[in-house]
């Protein structure tokens, strides 16, 4: 358990700049997601911090103490790759005492705590198993125990969950956590999946083009971000542009293509900005119970996707909406219907708008 | 339109079997996902559909006409592979434009095809790149493009969106829905990812250990699946085990560990009978009532997902519950809650022999 | 999630770090582990393979330019200098033509290998592979049984056919039976490595069989074909056992016919009588390594840049030869093929050995003395070969400079590829040059077979380290493993089986190794020299067949005992 400090790390692979100058504290015992696309930087990231790459400029700490220069095996981190990495030679538990073994602990001592680990992650009974043996599920499991049998101080998650069935994914994401949380490691969680951020973490770093944009905890990532792109990665978002006034209350009213909205708590912005509301965050009326405010429109797509119905919204002042409402609460919308947008003053992001244009902003690739 | 069938269709490896026998209709200009865990038989029964592999037993028709004897290269068909396939020695061109090349089209047919599918999947730039300079969403594009090309009505899709990050699968659901509907094709489309198979499917067929377990609209499945596993598979459920205890009317009375007692709609159920009850996270809520269908229960973990948090509820039962409350309603540290239960949505299923642990099994 | 499951155990967070343990071990460890004595050891490791395996292979180059004047006297000399160029002709232009008749046949038994299973397929992968087990002076001698017509044999079996004496051709069909396996294996090996995806996504686009296999299967095969092609060149090069003994049974060497290592082979065994000779030796062996390592780079640029014409796709034509009779007729063929024209002529002797009337008796002290001088060179060349390749092949795969890997890679071609013989005379001039320290002949002998199956053990690690994820080791090392730990433990057990297999080819090519050895050490008699010693000099056919019969059980047990390994290495994971 240690406290990790990353100063100005930087890293280059020839002309491409995989880590421009990224600095974080990440506190004992804290559960970091650090989120971004493909190509972001996120791996290499892990890897500078696992010593398996000697970053450009920049240092790593790790409570105090200078690692920056250090090879892996003398670090105290513990690493677990996206596709687990099992010693197929080895059992499920010979790959589990790895490392006290080549520590060179004890053979009691080394029992106990690979005992310890494979009972916390239910492997227990699959102890003299092959890895190849094993379903994706159980060679997950048994990556963990591997890695948290390292006795490290920090724990570093190449997207843990990647190689899962879907439904796989969501059962275990919360089993990780939970497990993680309860030996008390600072880890590190690399992932592309927002979803997945968001249940595991306690706070998200967003990372884009090697550039860390955003950090903070889970619920202001995601109700407070910086930019237009972390607004958007975390949730598709709808954008548009609006001429902003001062409101009572702290609150901002908008104009949009002859459409009056107020956004509360937001301060600051005004003239031209570019505003913006979450999918999710919208509701849908139909026309004639229109209450609260918002916009009218035509559905042009309805897609069915379980607990949310994913609907395309034409509307004359605002171009094409898109908005996911809970199942239950749309359950009547067709395509073809006249419909009103609810548009709530509370979920309303505002942003300066981008230099470059919106989609150049919110380019994932 | 062709219309596929598969009939008394079965693979085995050795002693192994990967699909049982069975059947499976796919109509003219459906689109059907097949749906399961790993290891379920879906992309058996794919490529057994598709003729890349051959049927232990049973046959393949199209449009009525038995095909089981003929390689896939003799099917009118368009294929994409799960893991994308590209050949690496040829540029975009030429591996969207590959099917017409190997039916010796006249080249001025290959150039106009080529354009047209590569519009479709917004491509035609890229047309001289070489599969490694692009990214793995680009990739699977030209890899449809190419399945396009040779104009088959019928297009089949091997976990196409799996090697992809997250927000790319989610523009790449609609692209692919909506380019089928246009084209008018048929499609039989492979995932394990449910959110993906309802949102771009007609009809959902779910499998798991080689069977069919279940199949129909998405929203059938989803809001009125028949059995636990589906009803844990496709989307989330909480599951509670217990007895019918009385039947008054159209409702049964079923108790729950610890005595309590929840309502549900009686049809077909026998007093003494075995029951689980399944209810999806966004059905219950959390209420301040103490009578009717509640349960009380304390609030045991409290995540946040963005637009809804969850709440993970230990029922005085002593289940575990989790409950999707919106954000803008979130209880702030309330322990001791009451969770409510709505009669009409609650699932009843019989107990399974095995256990619920067992039938709910992925892997 | 709404299933009932039991609280994982709580583990105290905050428990101290466990201390690491300071006993010798720990300490013994720690101190290897310093990159510094890291850069010793890689550093001794590539010494080792340029001073003593690669600065040998090629001193003879710098030889004949320092020692111009004495070689300027034998090519003066016509009786010499005659002989030259048609034994370099001889020599490159029955390689060629064996690799391509080679790649012909080979492929579609590669093929069949490889995609298609059948009852009886892993006997039929071990007769692929038994000609292996025949020393080429065996097999020159079985080739010239079944196709030479000669005088010098008095009794031929029955069926032989006894239809040349030409020397190019026999030299052909000697090639054949001496370099097919390894043609198939190594096309085998690449075909295993290509995804069948590829060729069901060309027949989903709507190619037939054959339309799949030309323009999708057999570019991305390239570089397979190119590592075969040289694989078998440089067997038909390097071979000496074979040539002498089918040139001097079909009265060529009587005529003054030789090939490249022949002529090295009589010269050198003349050599002490005429010391002219010597210079003579040196040129030609010179000669044949800048020649072969012409060959060398010549086919690596080719493998790169050849297109193999994809233009004209006949969709018809190719559908119907991918359907009906035709492909069993390429089966067929080419079964055939391997059948008549190398595994006949491959154990022809076994027949002779029925028939024939023994002349006298095998002088059996002689020949187990022989087994055992060649199992002691092979036992410790192959020992030094593990020893100092793997570390070698890791430096080329995981070190940290790239490039040096790269040139390293190419540089243990060259010992590969320079014909043995040629190998040896280089050899044994740079160890004559060095007054101080003269090894003994069997040292010498030892050395240069570590010389060129040195390659074998390299290459078979570096492709398994290639194909390893290198997130195996570096976890790990995160996990506290240091580099011998990681290697000890998860590396080498990793690419066990292809070490296996590369020491074994290594071990069985230096035991079928005449050439090199005879460049050598006139006095050393090895196996393969004993028999051409037997066929050549004494023409006791009957005991060099007997000791060839003898010498197979001894293979055939070798490569069954590889099969069983790597089986059971499979097995275990």
């Amino acid at each position: 358990m240690a406290e990790v400090v990353l100063e100005g790390l930087s890293k280059s692979f020839g002309p491409k700049h995989a880590l421009k100058d990224v600095g974080l504290r990440i506190r004992d015992g804290e559960y970091l997601v650090v989120l971004g696309p493909s190509g972001a930087g996120k791996t290499t990231l892990l890897r500078t911090v696992a010593g398996l790459l000697d970053p450009d400029e920049g240092r790593i700490r790790m409570d105090g103490r200078d690692v920056t220069r250090l090879p892996p095996d003398e670090r105290q981190v513990a690493f677990m790759p996206q596709t687990y990495s099992l010693f197929p030679h080895l059992s499920v538990w010979e790959n589990t005492a790895f490392s006290p073994t080549v520590k060179g602990w004890p053979e009691g001592e080394r029992d106990v705590l690979a005992r310890e680990m494979l009972s916390m992650v239910h492997l227990i009974d699959r102890a003299g198993a092959y890895p190849r043996e094993l379903s994706g599920g159980m060679q997950q499991r048994c990556a963990l125990a591997r890695a948290l049998a390292a006795d490290a101080e920090v724990l570093l998650l190449d997207e843990p969950l990647r190689a899962l069935d879907a439904r796989l994914r969501i059962e275990l994401r919360a089993e990780l956590r939970d497990l993680i949380r309860h030996v008390g490691t600072t880890t590190i969680h690399v992932t592309h999946d927002q979803e997945e951020a968001l249940v595991v973490a306690d706070r998200i770093a967003v990372l884009r083009n090697g550039e860390l944009i955003e950090v903070g905890p889970s619920e202001m990532v995601y109700s407070r971000p910086s930019s237009p792109f972390v607004a958007n990665f975390l949730g598709e978002m709808n954008f548009f542009e609006a001429r902003s006034f001062p409101a009572d209350g702290g609150a901002v009213r908008l104009v949009a293509g002859g459409t009056n909205l107020t956004a509360t708590k937001r301060e600051g912005l005004e003239g031209t900005v570019l505003a913006g509301i979450r999918a999710e965050a919208c509701g849908i009326q139909a026309q004639e119970w229109a209450a609260g405010q918002g916009v009218e429109g035509v559905v042009e797509r309805r897609l069915f996707m379980g607990r949310r119905i994913s609907l395309e919204v034409r509307t004359e002042p605002m171009g094409v909406l898109k908005v996911k409402p809970l199942t239950a609460q749309a359950n009547w919308v067709k395509e073809g219907d006249p419909v009103f947008v609810v548009m709530p003053g509370e979920h309303i992001l505002l942003f300066p708008v981008p230099k470059g244009g919106v989609a150049a902003a919110l380019e994932v690739e | 339109m062709p219309r596929i069938e598969a009939v008394g269709l079965a693979k085995r490896f050795g002693r192994i079997t990967a699909l049982e026998k069975g059947d499976l209709t796919i109509e003219d200009g459906e689109y059907v996902a097949i749906l399961g865990p790993s290891g379920c038989g879906k992309t058996t029964l794919i490529k057994l559909l598709a003729g890349i592999w051959e049927p232990t037993e049973g046959r393949v028709l199209v449009d009525g006409k038995d095909v089981t004897n003929l390689g896939v290269e003799d099917r009118d068909l368009g294929y994409v592979f799960q893991n994308i396939v590209l050949f690496p020695h040829m540029n975009v061109w030429r591996n969207a434009t590959y099917g017409p090349w190997v039916h010796d089209r006249t080249p001025a047919d290959v150039d106009h095809v080529g354009k047209e599918v590569l519009e479709l999947v917004q491509m035609l730039q890229e047309r001289g790149l070489f599969p490694a300079e692009l990214s793995t969403g680009s990739q699977q594009k030209v890899a449809l493009a190419r399945a396009l090309a040779n104009r088959a009505r019928l297009l089949m899709l091997d976990e196409p969106l799996s090697a992809l990050d997250t927000r790319v699968r989610l523009d790449l659901r609609y692209a692919l829905r909506r380019i089928v509907k246009d084209l008018g094709l048929t499609a039989i489309h492979v995932t394990h990812d449910q959110e993906e198979a309802m949102s771009v499917a007609d009809r959902v067929v779910v499998m798991r250990k080689g069977q069919t377990v279940e199949q129909g609209p998405p929203e059938r499945l989803y809001n009125h699946p028949q059995g636990v596993f589906t009803a844990n598979f496709v989307g989330e459920s909480n599951f509670l085990e217990g007895a019918v205890r009385r039947i008054r009317a159209d409702w049964a009375f079923v108790e729950l560990r610890s005595g309590y007692v929840l309502r549900v709609p009686a049809k077909g159920l026998l007093e003494g009978d075995p029951v689980v009850l399944a209810a999806r996270p966004e059905w219950l809520t959390i209420t301040k009532e103490g009578f009717g269908n509640v349960i009380p229960g304390r609030v045991e973990g409290r995540h946040f997902l963005g637009a809804t948090e969850r709440l993970q509820v230990r029922l005085f039962t002593s289940d575990l519950v989790s409950i999707d409350v919106p954000t803008s309603q979130s209880l702030n540290s309330a322990r001791d809650v009451m969770v409510s239960f709505h009669e009409t949505n609650i699932l009843v299923y019989p107990r399974p022999y095995a256990g619920l642990q067992e039938a709910l099994k992925l892997e | 999630m709404g299933i009932p499951e039991s609280p994982p155990e709580a583990r105290s967070p905050g428990a101290p770090a466990h201390p690491v343990p300071m006993d010798w071990r720990s300490r013994l460890l720690r101190a290897v582990s310093t990159r510094w004595s890291l850069r010793v050891w890689y550093g001794w490791i590539v010494g080792f393979f340029l001073l003593l395996v690669l600065l040998p292979t090629l001193f003879v180059l710098g030889y004949v330019l320092a020692d111009w004047g004495s070689v300027g006297t034998v090519l003066s000399d016509p009786t010499k200098s005659s002989l030259i160029l048609p034994a370099l002709w001889l020599s490159f232009g029955v390689a060629l033509v064996v690799a391509a008749f080679d790649l012909l046949a080979g492929l579609p038994i590669a093929w069949l290998i490889v995609r298609h299973d059948f009852r009886g397929k892993s006997w039929f992968n071990t007769l692929i592979d038994s000609p292996l087990a025949v020393t080429t002076a065996g097999l020159g001698f079985s080739v010239v049984l079944f196709w030479g017509a000669t005088s010098k044999i008095t009794e031929f079996p029955p069926g032989a056919l006894g239809i040349t004496s030409n020397a190019f051709l026999i030299l052909v069909f000697l090639h054949l039976t001496t370099t097919f396996p390894y043609m198939v294996r190594s096309l085998a090996a690449i075909l295993e490595e290509i995804d069948i995806e590829y060729e069901n996504a060309a027949r989903a686009a709507g190619a037939s069989r054959l339309t799949a296999a030309r323009t999708i299967t057999l570019p991305m095969f390239r570089s397979g074909m190119a590592t075969g092609l040289l694989l078998v060149l440089a067997k038909a090069l390097s071979d000496t056992g074979g040539a002498l003994t089918a040139l001097t049974l079909i009265g060529a060497v009587d005529q003054n016919v030789f090939n490249g290592t022949a002529l090295i082979g009589t010269w050198k065994s003349l050599a002490g009588a005429d010391p002219a000779l010597g210079p003579a030796l040196a040129f030609v062996s010179a000669l044949m390594i800048v020649l072969s390592l012409c060959l060398l780079v010549g086919v690596k640029y080719i493998a790169v840049r050849l297109r193999i014409p994809l233009r004209r796709v006949r969709p018809k034509v190719e559908r119907k030869l991918s359907k009906g009779v035709f492909p069993r007729l390429r089966d067929i063929g080419a079964m055939g093929f391997f059948v008549f024209f190398i595994l006949i002529p491959s154990f022809f002797f076994l027949l002779f050995l029925a028939v024939a009337t023994p002349t006298a008796a095998l002088d059996w002290g002689r020949f187990w003395g022989a087994v055992g001088v060649s199992f002691l060179v092979g036992g410790v060349a192959t020992a030094i070969d593990l020893a100092t390749g793997v570390p070698l092949a890791i430096l080329i795969t995981r070190g940290k400079f790239r490039r040096l890997g790269k040139l390293l890679d190419a540089l243990v071609n060259i010992p590969y590829i320079v014909p043995s013989a040629a190998l040896g005379i280089s050899l044994s001039l740079f160890w004559g040059s060095q007054r101080a320290i003269v090894p003994s002949d069997v040292v010498l002998v030892t050395l240069a077979h570590v010389a060129f199956t040195f390659p074998f053990v390299v290459r078979n690690a570096v492709g398994a380290l290639e194909q390893l994820d290198s997130a195996t080791e570096e976890t790990a090392r995160t996990l506290g493993a240091k580099p011998v730990q990681v290697f000890r433990r998860v590396l080498f057990p990793a690419i066990r089986p292809a070490v296996l297999a590369g020491s074994i080819m290594a071990f069985t090519r230096s035991l079928g190794e005449t050439g090199a050895t005879q460049a050598v050490s006139t006095s050393t008699e090895t196996i393969p020299i004993l028999i051409v010693n037997l066929i050549t000099k004494t023409k006791d056919y009957y005991q060099a067949a007997l000791a060839q019969l003898v010498l197979l059980f001894v293979s055939f047990a070798a490569i069954l005992a590889l099969r069983l390994a790597l089986e059971r290495r499979r097995g275990h994971g």
